[in-house]
């Protein structure tokens, strides 16, 4: 039987800074599968010390500056992979255009966290529960990634998880930014997540896009992977009141799709429950 | 004479805590060559030990010492001696310490750990408390018979069961055949963590000359004293046990934990002292927590509300060991009805063993389960018999001179007051609550209401001393034995003497740290003694120390020593402030103008012991505490039909605690014991699976209240029915302050929703399921509504 070991201990490996995006691939090219990227550190200090990882070298990439711009154009908002989550939340017009996103990264962790946290490390954890994820899948977000061998590639969110934490990075790629078209005008967003406690993982979160072309809820936690689900032949093409004969037809089309887990944190029965709780309450909510 | 007692003085700690100048067991570094120590624990919840090979890692540069049980297979403990400092010929639990290592750094121990060889002979596993009790085939301990208690308790060898208290009054059949209706439920709580911030740290240094030092994070230096001595064989002058500030105890750190191992290590390390720092998982699966409960309740009680009988069964699953829990199932035993008077009583308390990490004292003792299991009950009958929850309760509470633990021993006619208690919480609590409709119809509003107390649970014989010296400029030292881990007790201690001696409280100087060789004796910190037994120990050194200047300035000044007092530093003859001398000139010893000196420097010390007596083996009846502290506590909530959230808008509190001595430590203690309380009863449990592993070792799935759940709005009342025996008339609050809150809050949903909860935790999905599977037409019908509203 193996031994059970708490380590309050960090396993033994190479830190490296590199100082540009163009070090950080060469480093990555170099040590692929023997390497891990470093944003805020706090998914992957805990894998360390639980010597779920044991990399030859952590390569940081924190003091790489345009890992950390936000660019505002007409057509979309950029934000680099490393921008802690705090300062995400201040982007100006981050609550008007991208509610549902500002409402996932509030609520992510604690504050304390928030400040270390980034955006990209959510995406790069790939767990079923990201926060971020939900909001960015409605929003329609892009992934853009870099890697010395191949250059740049941009994949749309809801392609880039695979499963329970894992994604389609390949060991030398790096997430750069994330793009998020500028929404159009009248277009709303909401995000909202079941917890144990006012600061918790999501048990539940649901996020939920809508403007007269489309209307798509979003899920974490429901399955190994976020969800998206287009609801937009229910909603846009059949102009009739959200009613609960309409919310059941709805229901009836996304209760399928859902795969939720019986664990130590919730029923399978009760997270079931809670999707359409706060599905009812989104959909109203976008809706009106 | 009353200058600061009854004043909020700011806590004498305060600075150093804000400030982080305040020092605390890890930061202890500076040892020279100290190792640091590591254990390899069971992965199993039940086996034997088959082979242990450590060869590899002894191997390991950096590797000083390894020890397994069989280098000291002594049995250790409170009450009971039954636990092994490193399993010997079996394991008990998931996390039970097998191996230790000492080495030159934490990685290289770890390192050994993974080159540890351990073969076990899996045994079948009891996890379930109810099977426990009536399992022969699994045994957690065999050999039972063979093991060391106190005669206050009663195992029964060849069981699981660590220790049955019982409680007989009248004859029971005769109460129900009295009754008019009977209620009967059962109702449980899971084992949970104390989740204290600061993890178990503690050094041992078991020096050459046969001396031992230990450093711990020890809530009861002088206990932990006492028993190492017994474990090592060892004259307790041999000892010295420093407990630095605590970062949270609540009952965790309060018996003997991981002091042993470390002394071991060192033994056999050369000597070298070797600290051991417990991570979170570590501290979850193999440092001791809290009993969980199972109880069975059937209650008689007439159509007035009278109740005539009640028979209870409290199964306490003490995991692994019960060496200090025997004594919560006992103290929850004696107190089984709650602050009630009633005729017939049988009541069965079991502590009893499972395969799961072992229990030990924890922040009300047993009380806050046991008052769940009665005020949930309590509201369940009034509403059925149709009388208010005060009304009802007020028909059967203790009055003044009521029997209690049967009937021999008489409340003291100064013992406070549950009725004024409840009351004061209950007008609070009406007076308050929201008389608007809720703002939607899957909102539900609720008050509720607990009526409770509780004593110190301690033997008979518990004893506190205090020691004041003088300085030369007449400010003093004070010395207590009582730790500080966050109550703040000790700027009360110093308030008291502060007004004893006549004293600005800037010089009365009393340490947070513990010292076993420098401060006066007390038995542990714990059960909210130590303001009432600490606190006349204070007093008493105090008085003896005013004997000695008066002896003194009686002398000097030409009076008679009883005309004496002291005032502003000052000592006159009363009325005659003008003919005075100064406690500086006093307390080094006086010199008269010729150079001749009387007197000498001075030291007063005091002492205070319990007066109780030892239970009867059969009834339970004597006299089981120096006071008991009555209290109320009520709450008020709204709560989600649809999801089952519950926000509480306000908790209200009253305790009888005699005399605030410091109200706003007094606060601060209602404070942070309601919101304690507040996780314990929403969302705080520790998970285990099939086989025995806790599958929450840690704070992302082990939840505890964040500061967004605190409620936001608080009241204390302090009743102050002084007790005469008490320093000032005071009792203690420390662990009143969490003791009504469950079952407050069980009753405030029923209040709301009429929906029943009788397990915790209160989690939103309980609550959920519950009003499903209680009322599930309304969930139905909410969610219509839901859709239906318009904006
Ligand atoms: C106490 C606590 C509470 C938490 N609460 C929440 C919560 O409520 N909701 C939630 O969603 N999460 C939560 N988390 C998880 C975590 O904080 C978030 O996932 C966070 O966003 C991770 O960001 P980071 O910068 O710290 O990532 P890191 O730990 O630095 O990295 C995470 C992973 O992503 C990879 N990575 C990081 N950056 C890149 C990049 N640019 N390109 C490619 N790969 C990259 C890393 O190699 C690593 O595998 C919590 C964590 C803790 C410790």
């Amino acid at each position: 039987m193996k031994n059970i070991i708490s380590y309050s201990s960090l396993p033994k490996f190479n830190l490296i800074t590199p100082s540009s995006l163009k070090e950080a691939l060469e480093l990555l090219d170099q040590y692929k599968n023997e390497a891990q990227l470093l944003a805020g550190g706090t998914d992957l200090l805990i894998e360390l010390r639980h010597r779920l990882i044991q990399p030859k070298v952590v390569i940081n990439l924190k003091m790489i500056p345009e890992l950390q711009t936000i660019r505002i154009t007409e057509q979309e908002l950029k934000i680099g992979a490393v921008t802690p989550i705090i300062e995400v939340l201040t982007i100006p017009i981050i609550k008007e255009e991208y509610l549902a996103l500002y409402q996932s990264l509030a609520d992510l962790a604690d504050e304390i966290l928030r400040y270390r946290a980034t955006i990209g490390g959510n995406i790069g954890t790939s767990s079923p529960a990201a926060d971020s994820a939900a909001s960015l899948y409605v929003l329609d977000a892009q992934i853009n990634i870099s890697s010395l061998a191949k250059g740049q590639r941009t994949v749309p969110i809801n392609q880039f998880f695979t499963g329970v934490k894992r994604n389609l990075l390949s060991s030398d790629e790096i997430i750069t930014s994330i793009s998020i078209p500028r929404p159009k005008k009248g277009s709303r967003s909401s995000f909202k997540k079941m917890k144990r406690s006012s600061e918790d993982l999501a048990l539940v979160g649901v996020a939920c896009f809508h403007n007269e072309k489309k209307t798509c809820l979003s899920y974490t936690a429901m399955a190994p992977t976020p969800l998206l689900i287009d609801i937009t032949d229910n909603i846009v093409r059949e102009k009739k009141e959200l009613d609960e004969a309409k919310f059941r037809d709805i229901w009836d089309i996304i209760t399928p799709i859902l795969r939720p887990i019986d664990d130590i944190r919730a029923s399978k029965k009760y997270r079931m429950h809670m999707a359409e709780m706060i599905t009812r309450t989104i959909l109203k909510e976008v809706l009106e | 004479m009353n200058e600061y007692v009854g004043q909020s003085v700011p806590r004498k700690d305060a600075n150093d805590k804000v400030s982080g100048q305040a020092m605390y067991a890890v930061d202890i570094d500076y040892i020279p060559n100290m190792l640091t120590g590591k254990f390899l624990a069971s992965p199993i919840a039940h086996g034997k030990i088959l082979s242990i090979d450590t060869a590899e890692a002894e191997k390991l540069p950096g590797v000083v010492a390894i020890v397994t049980g069989k280098d000291w297979p002594v049995k250790i403990g409170l009450y009971a001696g039954d636990r092994d400092i490193l399993a010997v010929e079996k394991v008990v639990w998931i996390g039970q310490p097998v191996v230790a290592v000492a080495a030159e750094s934490e990685a290289i121990a770890e390192e050994a750990l993974s080159l540890i060889k351990i073969e076990y002979e899996p045994l079948e596993p009891i996890l379930d408390p109810v099977k426990a009790m009536d399992s022969k085939q699994i045994l957690v301990h065999e050999k039972m018979a063979d093991y060391n208690h106190s005669p206050a308790f009663h195992p029964i060898p060849g069981t699981n069961v660590a220790n049955h208290f019982k409680l007989r009054k009248g004859n029971i059949e005769d109460g129900f055949k009295q009754a008019d209706e009977i209620f009967e439920h059962s109702y449980s709580m899971p084992q949970i963590s104390h989740a204290y911030l600061e993890t178990i740290v503690s050094i041992g240094h078991y020096r050459r000359d046969g001396t031992i030092e230990v450093w711990s994070s020890a809530q009861s230096p002088f206990t932990v004293r006492y028993l190492l001595g017994i474990t090592f064989a060892t004259p307790t002058s041999n000892i010295t046990v420093y407990s630095p500030l605590l970062g949270g105890g609540f009952g965790g750190k309060a018996g003997l934990n991981f002091e042993p191992l470390v002394v071991l290590l060192s033994r056999k390390a050369n000597n070298r002292p070797v600290k051991l720092h417990l991570t979170r998982e570590e501290n979850f699966r193999s440092a001791p927590i809290r009993v969980g409960m199972v109880a069975k309740l059937k209650t008689g009680v007439t159509k007035q509300g009278k109740v005539t009988a009640q028979q209870i069964e409290y199964i306490w699953d003490s995991g692994a060991c019960a060496d200090y829990a025997v004594n919560v199932g006992r103290a929850a035993g004696y107190v089984s009805i709650g602050p009630y008077d009633i005729e017939h009583i049988k009541s069965d308390s079991y502590t009893v063993y499972t395969n799961k990490p072992y229990a030990t004292a924890f922040r009300g003792f047993g009380h806050l389960e046991l008052h769940w299991v009665i005020e949930r009950q309590n509201e369940i009958i009034a509403k059925k018999l149709g009388l208010d929850s005060v009304t009802f309760r007020k028909i059967n509470t203790l009055k003044p001179g009521s029997g209690i633990t049967g009937n021999q021993h008489r409340l003291r006619e100064d013992a406070g007051s549950i009725d004024e208690c409840l009351d004061k919480v209950w007008s609070e609590l009406t007076k308050k609550k929201k008389k608007t409709p809720p703002p939607k119809p899957w909102i539900f509003r609720g008050v509720g209401i607990a009526g409770f107390m509780k004593g110190p649970a301690q033997p008979p014989n518990s004893a506190s001393s205090s020691y004041v010296k003088f300085n030369e400029d007449g400010s003093v030292i004070l010395s207590v034995g009582t730790s500080e881990m966050g109550q703040g007790t000790l700027t009360s201690l110093a308030q008291i003497a502060a007004d004893e001696l006549g004293l600005p409280i800037e010089k009365v100087k009393i340490r947070g740290d513990r010292d076993t060789d420098r401060d006066a004796y007390t038995w542990q910190t714990v059960g909210s003694r130590s303001l009432f037994m600490d606190g006349n120990a204070v007093q008493n050194a105090c008085i003896n120390a005013k004997e000695q200047i008066f002896e003194t300035a009686s002398q000097v000044l030409r009076v008679i020593k009883d005309d004496l007092v002291i005032k502003n530093e000052l000592i006159f003859p009363k009325g005659e402030p003008w003919n005075h001398l100064s406690l500086s000139e006093v307390v080094m010893g006086y010199m008269y103008p010729t150079g001749e000196s009387i007197g000498g420097p001075v030291i007063g010390h005091g002492k205070y012991i319990a007066k109780m007596t030892i239970l009867d083996s059969d009834t339970g009846a004597g006299n089981p505490a120096i006071f008991e502290t009555f209290g109320a506590q009520g709450v008020e909530l709204e709560l989600n039909a649809l999801t089952g959230e519950i926000t509480i808008n306000q908790i209200v509190s009253a305790f009888d605690i005699g005399k605030a001595i410091n109200p706003q430590l007094c606060e601060g203690q209602v404070l942070g014991g309601s919101v304690m309380a507040l996780s314990i009863a929403t969302s705080e449990q520790l998970q285990y699976s099939k086989t025995g592993e806790l599958l929450n070792p840690s704070f992302v799935d082990y939840i505890i209240a964040r500061p967004g759940d605190i409620p936001k709005e608080f009241s204390s009342y302090f009743i102050e029915n002084p007790q005469e025996d008490g320093p000032h008339g005071a009792r203690g609050i420390g662990e009143l302050t969490m003791i009504g809150v469950p079952a407050a809050l069980g009753n405030a949903i029923a209040d709301a929703i009429n929906v029943q909860i009788f397990d915790l935790p209160i989690t939103s999905e309980r609550v959920w399921s519950e009003i499903q599977k209680q009322r599930p037409e309304l969930i139905t019908s909410l969610k219509k509504q839901l859709m239906e509203e318009k904006p």
